[in-house]
């Protein structure tokens, strides 16, 4: 999941054409030239999911919360990689918030607006806030943040790629009145709220107090780090525990958890975890289905976090017409050929998983509808499908390799493609060999090329956008290991759609895309997992968000 | 001249091969594993009563003796247990036998090679059999098995990059001792070609060692795939294989225990007898080490 | 002595040369880190060759070998790739949690493993001789991480005893010290009984016997200091072994040690970290073998010629 962080950017930067005319209408600007009024639906901002009112005194209780992965186990936001948000969400504000149902919040941000050209966000600071030690958070604290994470030094400075790629296109950063500054780009940037909302990937939207970190350093700040979120960190031990304090003056009581320690720990083995489940040591802990009877029997109970990942099922290569994948219907074929819900229910059961959706495309993210869902199981008519393109029973078709690797965050990935890999064998007749790699070397081979006209099936994490995604694979005219610009019709049904942003005509706009993308079949999947969370008796009650691999919506969480 | 049966032999009274057995207590526990190993592997295809890797969800998680069309139960996918144990074996065996036949032969070569020219050959030779010795063994293998992709193959080669330096090391300490014998200077006084002496005259009084290292490093390559297997870079998941068999099973143990009870009781008794065996051959064939026993 | 201490120096310096030579291919056939960082749908070119400059990965293969070398005499490893801190830092940061596992598993396999070995010794072809070495061989013979996993279950899920995971206080290190402790009991409880039944047979004791002193007394005395050599150069590589070895335990126990540090810097081809990691592991090694040749040599006068 090291790979998790989104190309963001890159989608933002398809945005250059068409974008502005679709801009116009959603922002109901008032001068061409000036900033338009703000996108985000400021009354309907209240979070909903807060069951009860957390209290400012000192609510006592601690929760012991086992990850399986961390990430760098650094706080600043150039350092925002995939994993940073298990510990980096806890104890930071965020520009901008979230919801459950993938709506922004106002965070430290109360309003964000874009000018007409796509280029210029003006940005509007909350007052009242104070990061732990007690400074408050002001316009300096800002515009430091700001320049610390995407000014010229984070595009070298920076561990992620995509935050590099977006400070290389950011133009400037300036104060515009004493609440307010303005992000201007070199090219529009749609996406840009959204890759500072703690609905992106990561820390990359949160902020640092300017003082303290300037007589810190980089360093001496990731050793001690202060944020204004709702936890303040209080102790630290590399690679074994985060240790973190309710913080009482955090600037939404309604997001404020209602016990006092959040201690989490980096347990890689799960059958660790359950065993410190059933002995009390902890009270979540990162599961998989195969320990559900384990945290069961020992007094636990499953809370599952919904469509966190997706099951994919990549044709790669086959623009190339020396594949037989070539030709569509052959495409088609293979996917008719997969009985989905067989192999969902049997190997996940169906509380872990689901075939509907389409790749990334799962019911909570943006553009899904059901008539997404998955091509039914019908072997007559792919047998029918390939026989017409020259294949009957599979003659003449070589050999398919089926490439996948041991995921860690959904399990049976070996045993899926063995399962497909039957179906085709058996539906279509044609010669299938699975090959179990390890993941970054399948990976490696794949960005190379090496497995063009091959299949690679391997779990990737769900998105709510999933505009980040659509745009790589077929948004964008440099993609070597995706489709590229190779079908221009394609790239242009999902530059169309990426432009759009107005939020409540994106949905549309992205399903419309998502059906003639689907259609084509250089991709498809068996459906998505939910990811499940083994919860111990001290834990009354938790509501994680779904599409997220990360501990969300800690607030939620009550104690016995 | 005299030939190196004479020198192992004067060491002990001629007895027959029927009086030696008796006189040594054959291990005879070890021995039947061992048996037992041998023939599930090389008769596999007859004695497992399904195809290991057939997969059969709805019949996934049987428990042992729960179903008799499968006696030991099924895994969570429902692939027969008793099936994947006995493969399993071959797979073992396979990948034992390749790793320590191409290890020994290797540090034979280089073990015999070096102690018995010693000079600029041993110095290089050596160093770069301590820089083998040297590397962290899983790590050396996860390298390989990166570089190639998981399977029986980077197995074989991540062992092979680790055993042979040990099978070098004890040679060429044995090769230092034996060059001295009276034999060997006198084949070299009368102008016998170096190659025919170490062949003819070194290589048979080190086989012992080689024999009692080989058995007794049987068992670290089981465990070294099991451990690899644990960490995710062993054989493919679903390979008849006892390592990965355990690790598969070691997350569901309080609940399907049976999927890494069978295998992790297979590797034990397995690495159990070739241990045993090993120290009996030891003792067999050199009787200074009996006492010690 | 001195001209043999100095040519194993010199001996271990190449060693040391080699090994480098060795990981620094090693880890530049696993791969290409920078693919490894870039985000799944990432293919732009500019990205991806933006990246392999920052790592310093387009430059010539000798060249970043050199700056390797130089770098490591100076005890420089570099700049971690994942997280830009400095390689040396890591290593600082995890040696004392494998070296503390290690040196408690080594004592705990002495101090049960001398005692076993030696009442074994004087109870020879018991029961209790062969109960004994048949526990002290299980321990070498069973996988570390299934003995591991079930020992977490035993008496941290089930009796609820031990802590199942982290490293507070001293309970913490009862099961993986035990753990790592098993699985070299076999060689030193063979060590301290074939010691034992020297010193039984020998004139001494028989002597001492006949003079009348207590058994007990005789045997502990001279049995442990006839063992004492080999079971230390026994250790002394067996140390160097666990702290190359403690991988398996160190994921299962969630302990943040060398092990780990090595796994997931060959996992995410983090080249400095694998570098740093070997260079530290085999240093040890050579040295501990050198320490060890060493006291051969003082204790027995006539290796040295």
């Amino acid at each position: 999941m090291l790979w998790s962080g989104i190309a963001a950017t890159l989608l933002a930067a398809s945005l250059a054409c068409g974008a502005p005319a679709e801009d116009a209408k959603t922002t109901a600007t008032t001068d061409t030239a000036a900033p338009a009024a703000t996108v985000v639906p400021a009354t309907t901002a209240q979070p909903t999911a807060a069951p009860t009112v957390a209290l400012t005194t000192d609510a006592g209780g601690k929760v012991t919360l086992m990850n399986a992965v961390w990430a760098t186990e650094l706080f600043t936001p150039r350092d925002g990689v995939g994993e940073t948000a298990t510990y980096g969400r806890q104890m930071h504000a965020f520009w901008i918030n979230g919801n459950e149902n993938v709506q922004m919040l106002p965070g430290v941000l109360t309003e964000w607006a874009v000018s007409s050209d796509g280029l210029a966000w003006d940005l509007t600071v909350r007052d009242g806030i104070t990061f732990h030690n007690g400074d408050p958070l002001t316009i300096d604290d800002a515009l430091f943040t700001m320049e610390f994470t995407f000014g010229p030094e984070a595009v070298t400075e920076s561990i992620s790629p995509s935050i590099q790629a977006e400070a290389s296109e950011t133009a400037s950063i300036a104060a515009t009145g004493p609440n307010s500054l303005r992000v201007t780009h070199t090219s529009p940037k749609a996406f840009f709220p959204f890759f500072i909302s703690e609905l992106s990937f990561g820390i990359a939207g949160v902020l640092l107090p300017k003082n303290y970190f300037e007589s810190l350093g980089p360093a001496g700040y990731n050793d001690a780090p202060i944020g204004a979120g709702p936890f303040r960190l209080e102790k630290h031990v590399k690679s074994e525990q985060i240790l973190l304090e309710r913080y009482a003056d955090y600037f939404l009581p309604e997001r404020s958890p209602s016990f006092q320690t959040l201690d989490l720990r980096l347990v890689p083995e799960v059958a660790t975890r359950v065993a410190a489940l059933r002995a009390g040591d902890a009270d979540v802990i990162e599961a998989n289905l195969a320990v559900k009877d384990q945290v069961e029997d020992g007094g636990g109970r499953f809370i599952w976090a919904q469509e966190s990942s997706y099951m994919w099922i990549l044709l790669p290569g086959c623009w190339e017409v020396q594949f037989p994948c070539n030709k569509k219907e052959v495409r088609q074929a293979l996917d008719y050929a997969i009985d989905k819900e067989l192999i969902v229910n049997q190997l996940y059961g169906p509380e872990a998983a689901a075939s509907q959706g389409w790749n990334w495309v799962t019911p909570n993210a943006l553009g899904y509808s059901s008539d997404l869902d998955p091509f039914p199981h019908d072997p007559e008519k792919a047998q029918q499908l390939l026989a017409d393109t020259g294949y009957p029973n599979g003659d003449g078709f070589g050999t398919l390799e089926v490439h996948t690797w041991k995921a860690g965050d959904v399990p049976f990935l070996p045993e899926q493609a063995q399962l497909i890999a039957d179906m085709w064998r058996r539906n279509l007749g044609i010669d299938v060999d699975v090959i179990v790699g390890e993941a970054a070397t399948v990976r490696e081979r794949w960005f190379d090329r090496q497995l063009d006209g091959k299949v690679i099936v391997r779990a990737n994490e769900t998105r709510w956008d999933g505009g980040s995604i659509t745009n790589a694979i077929y948004g964008n005219p440099e993609g070597g290991a995706h489709l590229g610009g190779r079908r221009d019709d394609l790239l242009k049904v999902a530059k169309d759609a990426l432009a759009v942003v107005d939020p409540t005509l994106r949905q549309q706009a992205f399903n419309d895309a998502y059906k003639i993308l689907r259609e084509e079949h250089y991709e498809f999947g068996t459906g998505y997992v939910n990811l499940p969370w083994g919860v111990g008796p001290r834990i009354a009650s938790w509501e994680p968000w779904p599409v997220v691999a990360y501990q969300t919506a800690i607030w939620t969480m009550q104690l016995n | 001249m005299a030939t190196p049966d004479l020198v192992l032999e004067s060491a002990q009274p001629r007895l027959s091969w029927r009086q030696r057995v008796a006189d040594k207590r054959l291990p005879w526990l070890p021995i039947a594993v061992l048996a037992l190993l041998l023939m599930c592997a090389a008769f596999a295809h007859w004695l497992a009563p399904h195809d290991p890797k057939q997969l059969n969800i709805i019949n996934g998680k049987l428990a042992p003796f729960e179903n008799m069309e499968h006696p030991l139960g099924t895994d969570v996918l429902g692939r027969d247990m008793m099936s994947r144990l006995i493969y399993g074996a071959r797979t073992t065996t396979q990948i034992s036998v390749t790793a320590l036949a191409l290890g020994a032969v290797i540090g034979t070569i280089v073990g015999l090679v070096s102690g018995y020219w010693g000079g600029w050959a041993d110095a290089v030779l050596m160093r770069l059999t301590d820089a083998a010795l040297g590397f962290p063994t899983i790590l050396l293998a996860l390298v390989v098995v990166v570089i190639m992709n998981p399977g029986p193959v980077a197995i074989i080669l991540a062992v092979l990059l680790t055993v042979w330096a040990r099978f070098a090391r004890m040679i060429r300490g044995d090769v230092l001792t034996v060059k001295g014998y009276d034999f060997v200077t006198l084949a070299r006084i009368t102008g016998v070609k170096a190659p025919v002496i170490l062949w003819r005259h070194i290589f048979p009084n080190v086989a012992n060692t080689l024999m009692v290292i080989t058995s007794l490093m049987v068992g670290q390559i089981i465990l070294l795939e099991a451990a690899l297997s644990f960490l995710g870079l062993g054989l493919s998941p679903g390979a008849p294989a006892w390592g990965i068999m355990v690790a598969e099973g070691q997350e569901v143990i309080l609940d399907v225990w049976w999927l890494s009870l069978f295998p992790g009781v297979a590797i034990t008794a397995v690495v159990l007898a070739f241990n045993f065996f090993g120290d009996w051959l030891r003792d067999y064939l050199d009787p200074k080490l009996r006492r010690a026993r | 002595m001195w001209q043999f201490i100095a040519i194993r120096i010199i001996q271990g310096f190449f060693t040391l040369l080699v090994i480098s030579l060795l990981v620094f291919l090693a880890t530049r056939l696993t791969g290409d880190p920078a693919l490894v960082l870039l985000p799944p749908e990432a293919s732009g070119k500019a990205d991806y060759e933006r990246m392999r400059k920052q790592l310093g990965l387009d430059k010539p293969l000798a060249e970043q070998y050199f700056i390797f070398l130089r770098g490591a005499v100076q005890g420089d490893f570099g700049v971690s790739i994942r997280d830009r801190r400095p390689t040396r830092d890591l290593l600082l940061e995890r040696l004392p949690a494998t070296l503390q596992l290690a040196l408690a598993g080594m004592a705990l396999a002495i101090l049960i493993g001398v005692p076993l070995g030696i009442l074994s010794a004087v109870k020879r072809d018991s029961a209790f001789d062969k109960v004994g070495k048949l526990f002290a061989v299980l321990g070498m013979a069973a996988p570390q991480f299934w003995v591991a996993i079930m020992l977490i279950l035993l008496f941290g899920a089930i009796l609820k005893v031990l802590p199942t995971y982290g490293r507070e206080g001293p309970e913490n290190f009862i099961l993986p010290a035990f753990v790592l402790a098993w699985s070299i009991m076999a060689g030193i409880m063979r060590l301290g009984r074939s010691s034992m039944l020297e010193v039984l047979d020998s004139d001494y004791v028989r002597f001492a016997r006949i003079k009348g002193l207590p058994d007990g007394m005789v045997v502990w005395k001279h049995a442990l200091r006839n063992a004492l050599i080999p079971i230390l150069t026994f250790s002394g590589i067996s140390l160097a072994g666990l702290l190359n070895g403690a991988i398996v335990v160190e994921q299962v126990f969630a302990w943040p040690g060398l092990g780990r540090l090595m796994l997931d810097g060959v996992l995410q081809r983090n080249f400095p970290v694998v570098q740093a990691a070997v260079m530290a592991s085999a240093s040890f090694y050579i040295l501990t073998a050198l320490i060890v040749d060493i006291l051969y040599v003082y204790a027995d006068p006539r290796i040295r010629h």
